[in-house]
């Protein structure tokens, strides 16, 4: 066959098998970089956030916690007491859906988990427990996983509690109060910004929260003392909004459990019992925001935290500060030396913990309650943080590990190795920066700012054809990176760079056919291509080269690909290649069996490109490879005209297993192998014995000249 | 319908919404009523006179319908495909709401397939380079999912009173759509849909026709002619007798699927049907008249094509090549026929490039799918055929 490829100087002799054999190794490799999918799937959805960010970072954080929260007890909808919507600036509609999607789910869960730990003010030997404090400790990455799922269920049910607007009693043998999480911001806890507010509202809350955990299934409220009944009843009364309901039901819940747990239920004296302070009575304080107190936030251990109490949070901390936004990006990325924190943290905590547990009075309320306060909104952080962040642990890895393939890829080509890993170096310190900035509280607005206006209107669906860039990269060589969010110019190379890059690729595939590197370029080009939405003669000349190359080393997917791209770009800029490509496609669904599509070209040939040799050849084929005709197809194989016969090569093998197949039921005594090597096109007599050694046939003769069709009947497949 | 004033219509409208009577209003709603013809329901903004008239929900549905209409009548079929398009997913909501009621369905079935003719007016309408063909009709089936994802998960009412009565002729548009814009596999879930559902027996004639012409067509496609056959059969024999033109469209289908099986369309039924080009077609093959064969392929080949039998045509070239090698078994009247005499037979009508290995190719494909009994020996250049009915009738294959 005669191959015209633009690149490929040095024909690779493709016989069926050794495209095969070459085809795997790459195909393998390739779904590495699939993992990076889901990745960038939130980096795209996150991504508007923080162009729309007009707030300074810690309190967009709070504002979205507050905002998520809001979203979850709406979503669930079992929960009456839905947090009113902060005063402030509401945030456009489509930020929520970002977050509806994602956090919330995983987040719940941890919510409620560290409003255990409070309880009792001790540890309670419990899986669960356990389960927290792996997470906090950090350690197990995987635990972690299951864990969240098992908090997933706790939320669920939790949420169905939420239903009663009485606090249910926590059957103690259900829940067993968690050791309380360790206050993980507390220790090296920066000033505490919004502590002004916290102090007032909650007092009692600190307690109680844990409480909150427990799954009550059944409503204990007729086990209660009309002592009890009555001063739920006066709590409620105070309550003017939603916030407040929240707030008290928060608190009752707190104070009933306790007193159950310690046995006073009954002997209490409810009536005495001070009335809780709640939100409405309190003048609205306004936190000022200290600069450092994102990084803090950031810093905070992602799971241990008390979810319940961020989310229970959730509600007041909307009121404080409703001016807040916050990048989602920088709360999901910070790096996090949490296990430090951490483990500073839990002390103070169960100190307080203790302190508080035992009676509720308003003043010792106070102090935990800012404590608490400041926990919650941290565990908030820390709780949204988790899921966003583990995904962004999961990137990491993954990136990591597509980078040692790459690296190994690029070791492979001896002298690449250092261009290409400075790339990478590049690209991770890129990363990086994106990182550091974000944790230091600093927006990241500014680097990308002239994306966001064009952006706002479609931040729903990320589409990059409603923005295009022009590129002032100027290097020669970039590796293929799936892009998770808006590029920046000087990561984009323009098309006279890429022209070049085009030449370097083709320069480099002559003298060493490295597929992996060449369709990584290859792939860059492209992508900054369609970044900066160039579809002109060069497009098409770098599809139909990337075609030609995964053409002729079996790459379906990226054939495809280039292929489909090559189809619209024909109809739009026109091509000289046109027609081949047709053919290619032609046969390429031959391969697919896809006779619909092949039915879909047919009908839209004209005369003449029916009379173009490559056309006609794949229109002869087909004919002869859907009549059955063997002998005339294979004959049609061995003058593929162009690249045909790479394509051909894809389907070769079942063809032959066809053909064979008829041979040996409709052949007898026997056939000779020399007829089945000149009938399957075979170059050579030991490529013959090669393909058919699978097959377990009868021979006639120990030389392997004739096969005996008769008996070889049983040896084949159906 | 004589012609009515609008204010009429709104009461008349008004009134058949208050006693649900579904199929009035279905055909008020009606793009190809009589009513959407007359110039005075061409409204831009009827949203004031039909507030005087109508409520919620109902005045929406009539305002979209006769802004539609006002969009028609300026040929602007792509904002009507869009008016219709919002006033079908209105409606989709509307439908959701009513629980435990049907009545409703039949100004669905003429929405749905309003929406669906429009679509493809727009379709065709669009010069644009750049937009892909299909995305409106793409659009149109997301519109018709909408509503049939209603239907299909109304299973809480009464038999009497369920919404997934109305299921089949949906997936009946969504065939419509999926066949034009070449998209066959989206049809397997639906067809999984009807073919569980409870009620399978009980849609109507004509939907199950439409229906099974579809899904024999598709198993055509997938080589399935035995499913194919059964399928296309049901709607031929049950499709009313004066629909000629539905008929037509049937047998394009059957009469080749027919032949591939062995059965042999007679010409009486292709001339009344007006298919005349499968006759000929029919007379090659049977004769194994492969010269004639070709010349019709390639004299029809744009209508062959155009039907999307091509290549189901094509195949029957294998039927005339056993009924050519029948035919020189014959005339040389022996179980041994050589090689060449075949390749003669082949080359005497236009196979002109056809050598010894190639019709030893062809003999053994034949053997191979068993339409000839018998074996070829290569040394001799002979095909040995079975004493006893070397020429299975194709009917007894499989």
């Amino acid at each position: 066959m005669e191959e015209k490829t633009a690149v490929s100087t040095a024909p690779v002799t493709t016989s069926g098998a050794g495209t095969e054999v070459q085809t795997t190794p790459q195909q393998s490799q390739w779904p590495n970089c699939y993992p990076m999918y889901n990745y960038d799937m939130t980096g795209a959805n996150y991504y508007p956030f923080y162009l729309m960010n007009p707030y300074p970072p810690y309190q967009t954080a709070i504002y979205h916690q507050v905002q998520q929260q809001m979203l979850e007890n709406k979503s669930d909808g079992s929960n009456k007491f839905v947090p009113p919507l902060p005063p402030g600036p509401s945030l456009p509609n489509s930020l929520n859906s970002p977050h509806i999607s994602k956090p919330p789910l995983l987040n719940t869960p941890k919510q409620f988990s560290p409003i255990r730990f409070n309880l009792n003010g001790k540890r309670l030997p419990n899986g669960n427990l356990q389960q927290n404090n792996s997470l906090t400790s950090g350690a197990a990455k995987k635990k972690r996983k299951r864990n969240r799922n098992n908090q997933l269920n706790n939320l669920q049910n939790q949420n169905q509690n939420n239903n009663f607007s009485m606090p249910p009693l926590p059957p103690p043998e259900q829940n067993i109060p968690k050791p309380a999480p360790p206050p993980e911001t507390m220790p090296p806890s920066p000033p505490l910004p919004p502590l002004p507010d916290t102090s007032k509202p909650p007092p009692p809350q600190t307690p109680e929260k844990p409480q909150t955990t427990p799954v009550v299934s059944n409503n204990p409220t007729d086990e209660w003392p009309p002592s009890l009944k009555d001063y739920v009843n006066r709590c409620y009364a105070k309550c003017k909004t939603n916030i407040d309901k929240n707030q008290v039901e928060i608190i009752l819940k707190g104070k009933i459990t306790h007193a159950y747990q310690i046995g006073q239920l009954h002997s209490k004296d409810w009536s005495n019992e001070p009335l809780p302070n709640i939100h409405s009575e309190r003048p609205t304080l306004v936190p000022k925001t200290v600069p450092g107190q994102l990084a803090q936030f950031q810093n905070t251990p992602k799971k241990g935290l008390s979810p319940a109490m961020g989310a229970r949070l959730g509600a007041r901390a909307s009121t404080l500060r409703g001016n807040s936004r916050s990048s989602s990006r920088s709360r999901s990325r910070s790096p996090a030396p949490r296990k430090k924190s951490r483990s500073r943290s839990r002390s103070p905590r169960r100190h307080r913990s203790s302190s508080s547990s035992s009676t509720v009075s308003s003043d010792e309320n106070f102090k935990p309650l800012v404590k608490s306060n400041k926990n919650k909104i941290k565990s908030k952080l820390a709780s949204r943080l988790g899921p966003t962040k583990n995904k962004f642990t999961n990137k990491q890895l993954k990136k990591q590990k597509l980078k040692e393939k790459k690296a190994q890829l690029m070791s492979t080509f001896g002298a690449e190795v250092e261009e290409n890993s400075e790339l990478l170096m590049q690209r991770a310190a890129r990363f990086n920066n994106v990182k550091q900035k974000e944790t230091n509280g600093l927006s990241v607005n500014n680097k990308n700012i002239f994306v966001s206006d064009k952006y706002e209107d479609s931040i729903t669906d990320f589409d990059w054809t409603g923005f295009h860039i022009v590129g002032t990269c100027q290097d020669l060589e970039k590796s293929f990176l799936r892009l998770t969010k808006a590029p920046e110019a000087c990561e984009v190379r323009p098309v006279e760079v890429l022209k070049l890059s085009l030449q370097n690729v083709k320069t480099r595939w002559k003298q060493k056919p490295d597929y992996y590197y060449t369709c990584d370029q290859l792939k860059s080009i492209r992508q900054d291509l369609t970044v900066q939405g160039v579809r002109n003669e060069f497009t098409v000349e770098v599809y139909e080269t990337h075609a030609r190359i995964a053409l002729e080393k079996g790459d379906h997917e990226e054939f495809n690909q280039c292929q489909t791209q090559l189809k619209m770009l024909y109809s739009e800029v026109g091509g000289g290649n046109k027609n081949e490509f047709t053919a290619y496609r032609i046969l390429y669904y031959i391969f697919t069996k896809n006779t619909l599509d092949i039915m879909t070209i047919m009908k839209s040939l004209s005369v003449e490109e029916k009379r173009d040799p490559c056309i006609e050849f794949s229109l002869r084929l087909r004919s002869a490879w859907s009549l059955g005709n063997f002998h005339r197809f294979f004959q049609l194989y061995l003058h593929a005209p162009l690249m045909a016969g790479f394509l051909v090569d894809w389907f070769i093998e079942r063809e032959r297993k066809q053909y064979l197949k008829c041979i040996i039921k409709s052949y007898r005594q026997n056939i000779s192998v020399n007829f089945i090597q000149q009938e399957l096109a075979f170059p050579a007599l030991e490529e013959t014995l090669k393909f058919l050694e699978p097959f377990t046939l009868t021979f006639t003769d120990i030389s392997k000249t004739h096969i005996d069709c008769k008996s070889s009947m049983t040896s084949l497949p159906n | 319908m004589t012609f009515m004033s609008v204010a009429h219509y709104l009461q008349l409208v008004e009134r058949y919404w208050r006693s649900q009577d579904g199929a009035k209003i279905a055909n008020f709603l009606s793009l190809r009523h009589e009513h959407a013809a007359y110039g005075n329901y061409h409204v831009e903004s009827p949203e004031g006179i039909v507030e005087r008239f109508l409520t919620a929900p109902i005045d929406e549905l009539v305002i979209l319908h006769l802004k539609c209409l006002y969009a028609i009548s300026q040929n602007d079929y792509l904002g009507a495909y869009n008016i219709q398009s919002t006033l079908t997913q209105t409606f989709t909501k509307i439908l959701q709401s009513q629980k435990e009621e049907n009545w409703s369905l039949p100004i669905m079935y003429v929405l749905c397939l309003d929406l669906r003719l429009l679509a493809q007016l727009a379709e065709n309408q669009r010069v644009g380079v750049n937009e892909k063909p299909g995305e409106i009709l793409e659009k149109a089936a997301e519109c018709l999912m909408g509503c049939f994802r209603v239907c299909a998960a109304d299973n809480r009412s009464a038999e009497e009173d369920t919404k997934r009565i109305g299921m089949l002729a949906l997936v009946n548009q969504l065939f419509k759509v999926y066949f034009r814009i070449n998209k066959l596999h989206l049809c397997k879930p639906l067809i999984r849909a009807i073919e569980s559902s409870p009620f399978k027996e009980s849609f109507s004639l004509s939907q199950q026709i439409t229906y099974r012409y579809f899904v024999g067509r598709k198993a055509m496609f997938d080589s399935d002619y035995k499913v194919a056959d059964e399928y296309l059969t049901y709607a031929f024999e049950n499709c009313h007798k004066l629909s000629k033109k539905n008929k037509t469209l049937i047998l394009i289908y059957l009469v080749p699927v027919k032949m591939l099986l062995g059965y042999i369309p007679s010409k009486e039924v292709l001339q009344k049907y007006d298919i005349v080009q499968l006759w000929d077609l029919v007379q090659a093959v049977c004769q194994g008249n492969l010269k004639a064969f070709d010349e019709i392929m390639e004299k029809h080949e744009t209508f062959f094509i155009k039907c999307g039998i091509y290549l189901i045509v094509d195949k029957l070239k294998i039927i005339a090549y056993r009924n050519l090698f029948k035919k020189v078994y014959l005339i040389l009247n022996t179980h041994q026929i050589p090689i060449e005499a075949l390749q003669t037979a082949l080359v005497y009508l236009g196979q002109n490039d056809v050598d010894l290995d190639e019709t030893e190719c062809i003999v053994a494909n034949l053997i191979y799918e068993g339409k000839i009994k018998g074996y070829i020996s290569h040394q001799h250049r002979k095909v040995v055929v079975s004493k006893q009915n070397p020429f299975p009738p194709l009917t007894s294959l499989s």
